[in-house]
C-alpha cells in the first residue's frame, strides 16, 4: 500500500509530490461528502473547540464533482474567515447542488493550512454499492 | 513519461514533439539534465506539461524548467504563452498563490561581526514577522484600503511609510501591476485578505537570513550590493487567502463558461477563457489585484524585517540597513512581447513556479540593472544554498524570458514526514549553523531538504542551458517558517 495511507475506512491520503490528495468512500453521495469533510480536517489537524452553534449553507453545483469541490471550498472558507470547524454534518443533494446543516465549533487548533481545493483529477462517482471520490488540495 | 519518449536536443534540453499526442497544439521544451529527468520517476509533471500544451491560442512551446514537479493541472516549473488577446488565460496555469514570489535584501553587515547576535536576530524576526497557519498581521484593512492595496501594490506601502523608493523601483513591475480592478474581486477574497497583509503564511513560505557564500559575477554582484561574507534577507510568500480565493472563484466560474467558447481540455483544473471574453478579462483584472496584494505583503514584511535588524544590531554594527536587491514573482500571468518564429508577438506568459528572467536591455527593468539583465532569485530548500542569477538574451529567445524558481520537490509531503522528524531536523539544522524558528515541526519536516532536488544541480542546468547566468550563492544562517 505504498501509494496511499489509510486514515480510516472512509478516507485515505493519496501520494502527491507537492500537494495533498484524498480518496473518500461512502454508501451514498452525501456519505462520501461527509467523509471528505472529516478527511480534510484530519489532514489539516483541525481541532474542533467550544461554542457549538448551528450552521447551514447551500452549495451551488452543476455536477457531482462540483458538489465535492464546492462543499470542501465552503468548509475552508468558514475555517479561515469564521475560524470555525463544521461537525455532525448532514448533507443533502438538491437539484441545484447541496444543502448542508450541522454544528459549527471554534477552531481550536490547526497544524497545516490548505490553500484551496483543486479540480485536478477530482472525481465523485458511484462504483457498485458505494460512492468513491478523489480530490487534490493545494497546500 | 518515459525519458525515451523525449527527443534529446542537447545535454540540458529535451523536446516532446506534437506528434506525441494528437491534441497537443505546441511542443513541450524541457530544460533539465538527464540526471534530473531520471529522478522524476513517479512524478507526473511531464504528462501535465503535455496536457497544458493543448490550451487554445498557445504559441511557441510549453516550457518546463529543471525544478519541475507535479502540480494540479499545470506542472510546477511550467511556462506557457498564449497569443493576446485571442488566446486563453488559465487561472490554474498561474496557481492559487498568485504572485507567490521572492524578495532579496542585501546589507553591509559582516557575518563575522554579528555571529554572536544571530540567535537574537532570528528570535526578533520571528516575533515581528507573523507566520504560521491562521496567523493574521498587525494590519486590518477596511474596504477602501483593500482597494488601494489591490491597485497600488507595493506603492500603497510607500504611501504608508513602509517602503522606500528604491524598494519599489527594484520590484518587478515597479511593485504595481497596471490593469488591476478591485471590482472584479469577490467579497470572499476581500474578507480573507483583510487581515493578512504583512504575514508569511505556512507551507513552503519562509523568511531567511543568509550570508553571501560565493560570488560568480563580481560586476553584477557589486551592482546588487552582494559581497562575500555579508548578510542578506530573503522573503518568500505570496497573496495569501486573497489570491487563493480569487483563483478559486474564477476556476469555478470558468467551469461553466468554458464550453461557451467551444474549449475542451484534458484536466478540469486547466479551465480557461479567451482573454478578449468577459470572463477572461475579468480574471486578468482580478489576478492583477492579487499580484499587487502580494507585492504589498512582501513589502510590509520587508519593513518588519528592517525593524528587527535595527532592534537587534543597534550598537553592534554601524550600518544595519537592508537594501532591496529585487522582488520577483514566480506565479503570474503577464502580457509581454516576445519573438515567436521571427515575429514580435504580444502574449500572455503564464508562469507557475517559474521566474521571469528578462535579458539585458529589457525596458521593463530598473535602470540599475537594465544593461545587466534582470536579477533572478532561486531559493534553495531549507538549509541549502539559494542563488542569485541574471536573465539572459537566450532566456528571451528560448523560454519567453523565464527560468527556474527553486529546488523543486521530489518527495511527497507525506513521505517527507515519514522520513524526517521535525524536531530532529531542527536540531540538525542548528548544528549546521542554521538558527530555526518554526511554528509547526510537522510543517518543518514536510519542507526537509531531502524532500527537494539539489538546488545546485537545478542552477547548473539553467546556467548550462543559458537561460540564466550565475551571480552569487547564498548560505542560510537563520530560517523563520510558518
Amino acid at each position: 500500500m505504498s501509494a496511499f495511507e489509510r486514515l480510516s475506512d472512509a478516507y485515505c491520503e493519496l501520494d502527491h509530490t507537492a500537494d495533498w490528495a484524498l480518496e473518500v468512500r461512502g454508501p451514498t453521495l452525501c456519505g462520501a461528502l461527509e467523509a471528505a469533510a472529516r478527511g480534510m480536517y484530519e489532514m489539516e489537524g483541525a481541532d474542533a473547540g467550544p461554542n457549538p452553534r448551528p450552521i447551514a449553507f447551500d452549495v451551488e453545483a452543476r455536477d457531482d464533482v462540483s458538489r465535492l469541490v464546492g462543499f470542501l471550498s465552503e468548509l475552508l472558507y468558514l475555517q479561515e474567515v469564521e475560524r470555525s470547524v463544521a461537525t455532525d454534518l448532514t448533507v443533502e443533494s438538491t437539484v441545484d447542488g447541496l444543502s448542508v446543516e450541522g454544528e459549527g465549533r471554534d477552531l481550536a487548533g490547526l497544524d497545516k493550512e490548505i490553500k484551496a481545493v483543486t479540480w485536478h483529477a477530482a472525481a465523485l462517482e458511484r462504483q457498485g454499492d458505494e460512492w468513491i471520490g478523489r480530490v487534490t488540495f493545494d497546500v | 513519461m518515459d525519458i525515451d519518449a523525449l527527443e534529446r536536443v542537447n545535454d540540458n534540453e529535451w523536446l516532446v514533439p506534437t506528434s506525441y499526442r494528437e491534441d497537443m497544439r505546441v511542443p513541450v521544451r524541457i530544460f533539465a539534465s538527464r540526471e534530473i529527468l531520471e529522478r522524476l520517476e513517479g512524478d507526473r509533471s511531464l504528462e501535465q506539461a503535455v496536457n497544458s500544451a493543448t490550451l487554445p491560442g498557445l504559441v511557441g512551446h510549453v516550457t518546463v524548467m529543471p525544478d519541475m514537479h507535479q502540480g494540479y493541472g499545470f506542472p510546477i516549473g511550467g511556462v506557457a504563452a498564449t497569443e493576446y488577446p485571442t488566446g486563453v488565460v488559465s487561472p490554474g496555469a498561474i496557481g492559487y498563490d498568485i504572485n507567490c514570489g521572492v524578495r532579496l535584501l542585501a546589507s553591509e553587515v559582516e557575518y563575522d561581526d554579528v555571529d554572536h547576535c544571530l540567535d537574537e536576530l532570528a528570535t526578533n524576526l520571528n516575533r515581528r514577522c507573523p507566520s504560521g497557519v491562521g496567523v493574521g498581521g498587525e494590519l486590518t484593512l477596511d474596504e477602501g484600503e483593500m482597494k488601494n492595496v489591490a491597485t497600488d501594490g507595493a506603492r500603497w506601502a510607500l504611501k504608508r511609510g513602509k517602503a522606500r523608493e528604491r524598494d519599489v523601483e527594484r520590484t518587478e513591475e515597479g511593485g504595481r501591476v497596471e490593469g488591476a480592478d478591485p471590482a472584479a474581486v469577490g467579497e470572499r477574497a476581500r474578507d480573507r485578505g483583510s487581515t493578512q497583509v504583512g504575514t508569511l503564511g505556512s507551507g513552503n513560505h519562509f523568511l531567511e537570513v543568509e550570508v553571501v557564500d560565493e560570488v560568480f559575477d563580481e560586476e553584477a554582484a557589486d551592482r546588487m550590493d552582494l559581497r562575500e561574507g555579508r548578510l542578506t534577507v530573503q522573503i518568500h510568500t505570496g497573496s495569501r487567502g486573497y489570491g487563493h480565493q480569487i483563483c478559486t472563484d474564477f476556476v469555478d466560474w470558468f467551469q461553466d463558461v468554458m464550453h461557451d467558447y467551444g474549449i475542451e481540455i484534458p484536466d478540469r483544473q486547466l479551465v480557461c477563457a479567451p482573454m478578449d471574453s468577459e470572463p477572461g478579462g475579468a480574471y486578468l483584472r482580478a489576478m492583477r489585484c492579487a499580484a499587487n496584494y502580494a507585492f504589498a505583503n512582501r513589502q510590509v514584511l520587508c519593513d518588519l524585517a528592517r525593524l528587527a535588524f535595527h532592534e537587534t544590531l543597534s550598537g553592534v554594527v554601524g550600518d544595519r540597513e537592508l537594501h532591496q536587491v529585487y522582488d520577483i514573482a514566480h506565479n503570474m500571468g503577464k502580457i509581454e512581447r516576445h519573438r515567436v518564429d521571427g515575429e514580435s508577438v504580444e502574449v500572455c506568459v503564464h508562469r507557475k513556479g517559474a521566474t521571469r528572467a528578462f535579458g539585458p536591455g529589457a525596458e521593463d527593468l530598473p535602470e540599475a540593472y537594465r544593461d545587466l539583465g534582470q536579477p533572478v532569485i532561486i531559493p534553495g530548500s531549507m538549509g541549502t544554498a539559494s542563488w542569485v542569477l541574471l536573465g539572459t538574451d537566450r532566456s528571451m529567445e528560448q523560454s519567453f524570458g523565464s527560468t527556474a524558481h527553486g529546488a523543486g520537490r521530489t518527495k511527497s509531503r507525506r513521505q517527507a514526514k515519514q522520513d524526517v522528524w521535525g524536531e530532529s531536523l531542527a536540531d540538525d539544522l542548528e548544528e549546521a549553523g542554521v538558527r530555526v524558528r518554526v511554528q509547526s515541526y510537522a510543517g518543518l519536516a514536510e519542507e526537509a531538504p531531502s524532500a527537494y532536488k539539489d538546488v545546485d544541480s537545478v542552477v547548473q542546468s539553467v546556467h548550462r542551458a543559458g537561460i540564466a547566468d550565475r551571480v552569487a550563492r547564498l548560505k542560510p544562517v537563520a530560517v523563520i517558517k510558518g
